[in-house]
């Protein structure tokens, strides 16, 4: 079979494959790594913003409210929402990879990552939902006295708003759970 | 700093741009993500270069910063698994040599076909193979030990001669 590719020209047939090669303008890269750095950053404010919201409401309760009880349940909500911006600072941090890490390594990396955001939704309870409920359940109390029955009513939204936390937080612990058996897959014997 | 960085950079792209580009082909079937998976690689490397330290060369460097930043890109897309790959040695097995076609255009979608196939580190041996990169440069890029590296390429000179020279085609 004399017109047939060795191995050595199907070197040859690979290098030379036509590719475009167009030089990517370094402007163009420094926008994009400006780009990169604004979304972490937006992301990092969003994740900030939410608990500082919820602060300065509780804050406000505990001046407008003299019920002791509401201002300590308001106090243990701020408490409580502290612990979670603590929580999201130490546990949501991502790692970091050496740049020039043999792909080994970076995929070593990405499972772990990927280990490390599923603890996290798997343990939302203890460490998101749990830090505020004393300070709700304190909250409410004090407010039964003022509200009667619909302060215990206006609970049953919340709580469900919690289930559904919960739940979509154990969904996407499953899906990463197949995204690791996928990595686990791909080591290759070496 | 961000002028060396800037050189650097440029040395690089010009070195091994096409190189980047065919990288990028065996990570990337979608032209329209592997467009983007080109634009992610080419930023990975510039960010890279504000620390390197040249305790590597300016190759080893480039092609682990490329292979890391595609296999980010594919596992994040999650389409590291959407078909099933294989290893080197589960491909030698697979080889199924009958089909004869051997045209220039043939050979080249074949072979990416083959590569694409592969597990991300057996994929960057045989591309660090397919660029005439030698054992040793591979061993360094891949940290896989030289041993290792010639009984891979051993296998991989294999599996093209008998996909290629023998006429055989990898099929889906």
């Amino acid at each position: 079979m004399p017109n047939e590719p060795l191995p050595d020209d199907i070197r040859d047939v690979w290098q030379n494959q036509p590719v475009d090669n167009t030089p990517m303008p370094l402007e163009e890269i420094r926008s994009k790594a400006r780009q990169f750095e604004k979304r972490i950053g937006r992301r990092n404010v969003r994740e900030y913003v939410g608990a500082a919201l919820g602060i300065a409401a509780f804050t406000f309760y505990i001046f407008k409210f003299p019920s002791p009880m509401i201002r300590a349940g308001s106090a243990l909500i701020i408490a409580g929402m502290i612990c979670i911006a603590i929580q999201i600072y130490k546990r949501a941090s991502p790692g970091t990879l050496p740049a020039d890490a043999p792909l080994t390594e970076s995929i070593a990396f990405h499972r772990g990552e990927l280990i490390r955001q599923r603890d996290l939704l798997r343990s939302v309870v203890w460490w998101y939902i749990g830090p505020i409920i004393p300070g709700l359940i304190v909250f409410f109390l004090g407010l039964a006295p003022l509200r009667g029955a619909s302060s215990l009513i206006s609970a049953v939204p919340l709580l469900c708003i919690f289930g559904l936390v919960v739940w979509a937080n154990q969904r996407a612990a499953e899906r990463l759970d197949r995204q690791i058996a996928e990595l686990d897959s791909l080591e290759s014997q070496s | 700093m961000e002028g060396s960085q800037d050189d650097r950079y440029r040395e690089a792209a010009a070195t091994y741009g096409a190189a980047l580009e065919r990288l990028a082909r065996t990570y990337e079937a979608d032209s329209d993500h592997r467009r983007d998976l080109l634009q992610e690689i080419h930023l990975a490397l510039w960010r890279s270069f504000s620390g390197w330290d040249e305790r590597c060369t300016l190759r080893t460097w480039v092609y682990r910063v490329a292979h890391n930043a595609a296999a980010s890109h594919v596992i994040r897309q999650r389409r590291m698994n959407s078909h099933v790959l294989v290893s080197l040695e589960e491909l030698d097995h697979l080889a199924d040599p009958s089909v004869p076609d051997a045209n220039h255009q043939q050979t080249l979608s074949q072979l990416l076909m083959l590569v694409q196939r592969l597990k991300p580190v057996d994929r960057q041996v045989i591309l660090s193979y397919l660029e005439g990169i030698d054992a040793a440069a591979i061993s360094e890029i891949t940290s896989l030990s030289p041993g290792n590296v010639a009984t891979k390429i051993h296998r991989i000179k294999n599996i093209l001669a008998r996909a290629f020279h023998q006429g055989g085609r990898y099929a889906e």
